[in-house]
């Protein structure tokens, strides 16, 4: 996409975004909710700026932050070396992956009765549950990345010399990078799922509780003020460093054009 | 001592017992001789390359190199694709580095021997690029000097040039019997192509599947550099041509149509 191209596009979906910010206002003022139920959108900007200035949610950030790094980085692990062994054990892939296919499908929110059973309230619960909730699909994308390695390739360092460890670190791995990527940045928006589920109910104080707190106390401004955020970071993430990495291998893999 | 024999080799798949891929064939190539299998499509040639250069194992008889049994790859004896098969992720220079690499060779001698090989292929100014940056021609080139560079007694072809276009196709033929008189190694070359085997080969073998076998020989001792127009070319051109023929080779339809196509090309 060139320049004039992208910015017609930003210009355009600030054009809808604020539409949708205005209707937002005009229904805040018809009075169907009460204030503290619909407030209007700039009520939200204030408590927005006002919670971040007395360090509330910058606490918030931190706190959910720390946990979604620990989640995310031990789920991906996990998910990676157990996605590995099921590629190079063909009878362990056939016997786990309907399992591991099944535990996909399985919200995060559902893990979190066992996992405060298990481990009680407290951190170990709540990235107990982005675990549980984001190693699975990290194992069969880097599963079926390793199994989908052009075979061309693979013959090809096998007739140059190449022994079966180079063939593996050498080929397979850097020729399954974009699919790894791939898995990395949904295993990220698993994790941050599965964070705010943990943390609508595990103890603490990251996002998920603040928001949870606001609703306790029927602050709706605070609430919808915390639902925007997360919305942002996970839409930042994803697009500004995931998507912009994956890119750039796509293209120096030829995969796709600069 | 032959650079390569096969003793009765044949190649069996399970799912169709009945028609062996590769029935009972016994060759032997010379040290440094240009040797071309040519044939139909499903005639077995790229099966027989593939366990020539160790990737595929017979399922019974053997093959062996310089008298020894074929029971993997080796560097001295390297096979190359019909694509280019170059890693993506990889400059121009480290592709062709790549088996070097495996044998322990230090950086800066492997950049140097790289360089030098790719002058050979005249893509010495591509060595930083990336495969994807190429034209189809360049990257058979690349992956011509990805094996060169290992110096192999044998060097395996199976249909190398078929998606390339004609002029390509026949610029590169020409730079591969150069840099065969040059570099003194054997080689094993798979095509359908009548025209590209008699341009490039020494002895040909004329190969026909179900079951897969040689079915007949020609040596060609026109001198080199060859031209498609050249009299004794077009005679024997036609000669094969009449060999593979479906009149004398009844056959599956689907066979038929890849003899046509052996015509037409």
């Amino acid at each position: 996409m060139n320049f004039q191209e992208t910015a017609k596009t930003f210009i355009f979906r600030f054009i809808v975004f604020g539409l949708l910010i205005l209707i937002w206002h005009f229904l805040a003022g018809r009075d169907i909710w009460p204030d503290y139920l619909l407030p209007r959108p700039l009520a939200v900007v204030e408590t927005l700026i006002a919670r971040f200035q007395d360090g509330t949610l910058l606490e918030a950030i931190a706190v959910s932050f720390r946990r979604l790094l620990i989640g995310f980085g031990l789920a991906s692990a996990l998910g990676f070396f157990l996605g590995l062994f099921l590629a190079l054990v063909p009878a362990a892939d056939r016997a786990f992956s309907p399992f591991i296919l099944a535990l996909q499908s399985v919200p995060s929110v559902v893990w979190l009765p066992l996992a405060l059973l298990w481990f009680s309230l407290g951190e170990t619960a709540i990235i107990s549950v982005i675990i549980l909730g984001a190693s699975w699909n990290m194992v069969s994308t880097t599963t079926s990345g390793l199994k989908n390695v052009n075979p061309v390739f693979l013959k090809s360092a096998r007739t140059l010399g190449a022994s079966k460890l180079s063939v593996f670190y050498r080929v397979m791995l850097p020729a399954a990078l974009p699919h790894l990527l791939t898995g990395l940045r949904f295993s990220w928006a698993f994790s941050w799922r599965a964070l705010m589920a943990g943390e609508l109910i595990g103890g603490g104080s990251g996002l998920g509780q603040l928001l949870m707190w606001g609703r306790d106390m029927g602050n709706m401004r605070l609430v919808i003020a915390i639902i925007f955020l997360i919305g942002a970071f996970g839409f930042i993430t994803d697009n500004y460093f995931f998507k912009k990495i994956e890119n750039r291998v796509l293209e120096r893999w030829g995969y796709q054009s600069g | 001592m032959s650079a390569i024999s096969t003793e009765n080799l044949s190649k069996i798949y399970q799912k169709n017992p009945e028609k062996p891929v590769l029935d009972r064939i016994n060759i032997s190539i010379e040290e440094q001789e240009f040797l071309t299998l040519l044939g139909p499509s499903g005639c077995g040639k790229s099966t027989l390359l593939h366990i020539l250069a160790g990737l595929m194992e017979p399922t019974s008889g053997a093959a062996y190199c310089q008298g020894e049994r074929i029971q993997g790859p080796a560097q001295d004896r390297v096979l190359m694709l019909q694509e280019a098969a170059l890693f993506p992720w990889l400059t121009v220079k480290s592709n062709v580095t790549f088996g070097l690499k495996e044998r322990g060779i230090a950086r800066t001698e492997r950049e140097k021997l790289a360089q030098a090989e790719l002058k050979k292929v005249r893509l010495a100014d591509s060595a930083n690029s990336y495969p994807h940056q190429l034209s189809g021609g360049m990257q058979q080139r690349v992956a011509l000097a990805r094996a060169l560079v290992l110096r192999p007694d044998i060097i395996l072809m199976d249909e190398p040039f078929a998606s390339l276009d004609e002029q390509t196709r026949f610029q590169l033929q020409q730079e591969l019997v150069e840099l065969w008189q040059d570099l003194k190694m054997t080689v094993v070359f798979v095509t359908h192509s009548i025209r590209e085997a008699l341009l490039i080969s020494e002895r040909i073998l004329v190969m026909a599947g179900n079951p897969g076998r040689i079915k007949s020989e020609y040596r060609i001792n026109a001198p080199y550099p060859r031209k498609p127009g050249q009299a004794d070319i077009v005679r024997r051109e036609e000669q094969i041509l009449a060999d593979l023929s479906p009149s004398r080779q009844p056959s599956s339809r689907e066979n038929s149509e890849s003899y046509r196509e052996v015509a037409a090309g």
